[in-house]
């Protein structure tokens, strides 16, 4: 047993009286309450005993650790239920603690103490009590030899075991795999509130005198000022009062300075710590520690020591694996462990890298299945960053089996609580057998704060700066058209998402106006008003306001919106606010107990005139907005869209060609926009061309090929460039107005035409969808001639495709055309309708051609049915699909897709038909 | 009965009195800071009724209680003669009063509990009476003032 360096011992000597100290009334407190135990109480007792072994364990000192091990086995019992703390508990709990006490006090004799009697009494405790205590039977037969392991060892053990083996997850006492908050010092004492404060600081005697040498200045020019006062000299005033103002920025800064600590006061402990733990797991570790120098307000570095140690422990018992298995894998058999502090973006940022067996995402989805924390839908939603920190959720742990080490089901949560309390934030990421890394952020200092200062009403708001992610502004034009609502909630279209808004007056005040805006001064009846409101009287203003979906004019000139884009935890949403003002330092301080329900704000701040100022807390803020409400609601508008049975989305681009007249094509289509000068483009032949790039591009006159009214000529216009054939051609447009998803539910009938495909309403406007090829075919026959409709021209048997659909209005467009040029086409609308039709006209089929989404069978299930049959598994595989992204198309490719073809693109998909039947008839030919 | 009147040397008890609405009110001197009339508040929204806002005295935050609501009237109105009572103790806290008074000193034997006939309310908010010559004043007990009230919500919560 190795003693550790004093600094050390003396840390933990400290700590542990000081929890000890609580302990005793808390568990007086739990026998008062008897079965009916605040849980809580509980907890933080459990906690402090699981704190004392696990950093006794570490120093070596085993007597210590041996007894608050039985405490803390006591303590689970109580907590999960399996044990009703009657006074015989708490007695042998309240003795044990004692002895714990005097062994703490007593540190360097503590390993002489005998304490087979306290262990006898908890291990008889478990025994009568608990329900299923057979394993913890033996225990009281050796309690009175004093070196025996048994005790201690059994309980522990026997209980990991049985539940391991039945129920992993289920008992309190598993541990989070890389969270085990086991450290032994790492949940407890910050966790109850009243985290141990050192009363005294070390500052460097530089900054000592520094402060000196300015609080003379600041009495100098304190007394300059007095005298510029009396004598009323204005510009001795301003001269003084600008050295006044230096003066207190710099005193501000030093002092700020005195409470300034490096990290490596907190890293200088974690050697030890990895040593010891390498060698009682028998792993081989080396710790690489970087940016010791980094310094951090003092109440963070307290705060950080537990979390820290304990997010290290994991890496330990977690993360790096044995010798033996490291060499299995091909890896150094010595695992290594990274500490790095480095500055990032006004912030501390503390990594924790190891390069150990890394952590199974499936694992983590598996069991938050098995806990019911999430259904399988969102997890496979959920990306696999989001995935790894499920991890933090209260309650979460993998880890098989219960060790010295890491512990028992406070897991990683904790550490989460108590850096999020000094305003920090952590992130893992992990990839198998490559190790996992932990990145912990941490402000500065916690007393001052970038903040944005913001109006709403009559009153400055402060936004803390780490919360904010961006500023929109909307123009007075835009608000009805950027601004939508999704089931009566406010949504804005941020750059393709819909971003959940907030009207912070509305939200602060319940009502719009609530001051009067000539006097300044608040309504004295405010509240008057509120009830009178509860009791059903309208207030007119409001609804105007929901109606119009815009500010209040009388109040502000201009309105424009201000919206403010933050961000909280995994909640982003945007603050609509009256004004924007600076961007401040701001000083923050605590607000009075009387206010602490009002979890809107976070605290207060004093600004330069003097007036309060409240700080915004923007969870806080979401969850007084039910943002989570409304993110079910759009959830679920999203989910209605999709189950709808034709409800694909397709983005098309909304151009007018006379002005009354709007039309779209399918933006996938377009190769781009040019903007055209009216005199720019000849007219040669009585046809319209532009030179570009020594090319002579077509221009198409919609009015000249489908029934739409003429563009009004003698303006500057736009030209859509498309690409058919190897063949740039040009659609002229008056006006290009705007891009829009859209859902694929066009009537293909009312306007039906060739060269016009089909037709929806969109904000109440009649919008004809180009078919682009049709049109081409008109305005450039030629185009179409040179090359024919070649594809089944050749007398054999026409070629037959199996199209699947679900899209009543794309099944009709792509079957004519397919049909048009000479195949065949058997069509059904979803995939299961497909594959019998599929097996009906097996032998005559020679290439599928199906959607991605669809109803009941979907066409990546369809294709990997295709491809598992034998009797099918030749066929090749057109996909269709609206959406092609990257991950769209690979998943596409792993299900057995030959080729992947966006919707609407008719010359790419016939080449690719044309491709795959030549390349698939081969076969089919062979298999004949 | 009184142990929260300070008595001095010849049982004399001393008081700031103030008046909110038609009552006259007075609280231990010991248990006031200072009497400010400065009434640049910040109202501080979904904050429980009886608290006015909050201001800055000298870099701390107090928290303002609106003493007539807390004695179940309406909303203090503010005029030149209204003023900030704060109170000593840890935690800053004024209260906001419409009128202040003179400092009273008196002999303790005068102080009577309350009348029987004030609401069980009012009574916990009352330490007694004081008969003066052509007045009643009536005792404030503090602490019961500023007690932060748990489930009696006095929120001015319009949750949708």
């Amino acid at each position: 047993m190795s003693f550790a360096d004093d600094e050390i011992m003396q840390e933990f000597v400290t700590e542990a009286l000081e929890h000890l100290g609580d302990v005793q009334n808390q568990l007086l407190t739990i026998e008062e309450q008897g079965a009916d135990f605040d849980r809580g109480v509980v907890d933080t007792v459990f906690r402090a005993m699981h704190t004392i072994k696990g950093a006794a364990g570490m120093l070596g000192l085993e007597t210590i650790n041996r007894l608050a091990h039985q405490l803390e086995d006591v303590l689970n019992r109580i907590r999960g239920g399996d044990l009703i703390p009657t006074s015989e508990v708490v007695d042998a709990l309240l003795q044990g603690s004692d002895v714990l006490n005097g062994m703490v006090s007593d540190i360097d004799n503590s390993a002489d103490v005998d304490i087979s009697g306290p262990l006898g009494l908890l291990a008889a405790v478990m025994e009568c009590e608990g329900p299923q205590s057979a394993e913890s039977a033996e225990p009281e037969g050796e309690s009175a030899t004093e070196e025996e392991t048994p005790v201690e060892e059994v309980p522990p053990e026997s209980t990991d075991e049985a539940s391991a083996e039945t129920e992993p997850e289920e008992k309190s006492a598993a541990e989070p795999k890389a969270a085990p908050a086991k450290s032994g010092e790492a949940p407890s004492p910050r966790e109850g509130g009243e985290a141990p404060v050192e009363t005294s600081l070390r500052v460097n005697v530089m900054l000592i005198e520094q402060l000196m040498r300015l609080a003379g200045e600041l009495v100098l020019s304190r007394n300059q000022l007095l005298q510029a006062v009396t004598s009323m000299d204005t510009m001795a005033l301003q001269k003084t009062s600008q050295h006044v103002d230096l003066i207190t920025s710099e005193l501000q800064g030093v002092i700020m300075c005195t409470r300034l600590q490096p990290i490596g006061k907190v890293f200088s402990k974690f050697p030890r710590v990895v040593r010891d733990l390498s060698k009682s797991m028998r792993k081989k570790v080396n710790l690489d520690v970087q940016g010791s120098e980094v310094e951090l307000d003092k109440t963070i570095i307290e705060a950080i020591g537990d979390p820290l140690t304990h997010l290290i422990r994991n890496s330990l018992d977690h993360g790096i694996e044995t010798p033996a298995e490291r060499l299995a894998k091909g890896k150094p058999e010595t695992g290594q462990v990274k500490l790095n502090a480095y500055h990032e973006a006004g912030q501390v940022c503390i990594q924790i890298m190891d390069d150990g067996a890394g952590i199974d995402p499936e694992r983590l989805k598996q069991k938050a299945i098995e806990k019911g924390m999430f259904t399988l839908d969102r997890l496979e939603e959920m990306p696999t960053r989001e995935i790894f920190n499920l991890i933090f959720h209260p309650g979460f742990s993998t880890a098989k089996r219960v060790t010295d080490v890491s512990g028992r089901g406070v897991g990683m949560d904790v550490v989460k609580t108590n850096l999020t309390r000094i305003g920090g934030v952590i992130d893992l990421q992990s990839e198998v057998d490559k190790g996992t890394t932990v990145t912990v952020k941490l402000p500065l200092t916690l007393a001052i704060i970038p903040s944005l200062i913001v109006r709403a009403g009559k009153d400055r708001f402060a936004i803390p700066q780490v919360n904010v992610s961006e500023l929109v502004r909307i123009c007075a034009e835009d608000v009805g058209k950027r601004i939508e609502q999704v089931h009566g909630a406010e949504v804005l279209r941020l750059r393709g998402s819909l971003l959940p808004l907030v009207r912070l007056r509305r939200l602060l005040w319940d009502e719009p106006m609530y001051y009067d805006p000539v006097t300044q001064e608040a309504r004295p009846d405010r509240r008057l008003r509120d009830a009178d409101r509860r009791s059903g009287q309208p207030v007119t203003e409001e609804i105007r306001e929901k109606r119009t979906g815009e500010t209040d004019r009388r109040h502000s000139v201009v309105s424009a919106m201000n919206i403010i884009v933050v961000t909280a935890g995994s909640i982003q949403f945007g603050m609509i606010v009256d004004s924007l003002s600076d961007s401040e330092e701001i000083v923050v301080k605590a607000l009075g107990r009387h206010l602490k329900r009002c979890n809107c704000f976070a605290g207060s701040t004093i600004m330069g005139d003097g007036q309060v100022a409240l700080i915004l807390d923007v969870a806080g803020v979401a969850k007084r907005a039910d943002l989570l409400r409304v993110g079910e609601k759009l959830e679920k508008a999203a989910a209605e869209a999709w189950e709808d049975a034709e409800g694909e989305k397709i983005s098309i681009l909304l151009f007018n060609n006379a002005e009354s007249e709007t039309f779209a094509v399918p933006l996938g289509l377009v190769s781009r926009i040019e903007k055209i000068g009216k005199d720019e483009a000849e007219i040669v032949n009585d046809r319209r061309v532009l030179q570009y790039r020594g090319k002579s591009v077509p221009l198409i006159s919609l009015e000249r090929h489908i029934s739409a009214k003429p563009r009004v000529e003698g303006a500057d216009y736009f030209v859509i460039v498309f690409e058919i054939r190897g063949r740039e051609l040009g659609l002229i447009s008056s006006k290009i107005q705007d891009v829009r998803e859209v859902l694929a539910q066009f009537d293909a009938a009312t306007f039906r035409e060739r060269g016009i495909s089909g037709s929806l309403i969109l904000d109440g406007v009649t919008v004809r969808l180009i078919e682009i090829f049709e049109l081409a075919e008109l305005a450039e026959p030629s185009l179409f001639k040179a090359q024919g409709p070649q594809v089944v021209a050749d007398g054999t048997d026409p070629k037959v495709i199996l199209l699947a659909e679900d899209s009543g209005f794309f099944r009709r467009h792509i079957k004519e055309q397919m049909e048009e040029v000479g195949y065949v086409v058997l069509d059904a609308e979803d995939g299961q309708a497909a594959w019998e039709l599929l097996l009906e006209n097996l032998p005559r089929i020679d290439v599928v051609v199906t959607d991605i989404e669809m109803p009941i069978l979907n066409g990546l299930e369809f294709t990997r049915r295709i491809r598992e049959d034998e009797r099918t598994a030749h066929l090749p595989v057109v996909a269709l699909s609206t959406l092609a992204g990257e991950g769209d198309i690979e998943r596409g490719y792993r299900a057995g897709v030959n080729d992947y073809q966006i919707k609407l693109d008719r010359d790419r998909l016939f080449a690719a038909i044309a491709t795959q039947i030549s390349g698939g008839g081969a076969g089919k030919c062979a298999q004949r | 009965m009184c142990p929260e009147v300070r008595e001095t040397e010849d049982h004399e008890v001393e008081f700031v009195t103030f008046h909110v609405k038609d009552s006259f009110l007075g609280v231990d001197t010991g248990k006031v800071r200072e009497i400010i009339s400065d009434m640049n508040m910040t109202e501080v929204p979904h904050a429980p009724s009886h608290v006015r806002g909050i201001m800055n005295l000298r870099g701390e935050i107090v928290t303002v209680i609106d003493l007539s609501v807390k004695l179940g009237h309406g909303p203090t109105e503010i005029t030149p003669e209204t003023c900030h009572v704060v109170l000593a103790g840890e935690e800053p806290v004024a209260l906001l009063v419409d009128r202040i008074g003179d400092v009273v000193r008196d002999a303790a034997s005068g102080i009577e509990p309350p009348p029987v006939n004030v609401t069980q309310a009012e009574a916990e908010l009352f330490e007694g009476v004081l008969k003066r010559e052509n007045e009643l004043l009536t005792l404030l007990r503090v602490d019961e003032v500023l007690r932060v009230e748990e489930s009696k919500d006095q929120m001015s919560v319009l949750a949708p």
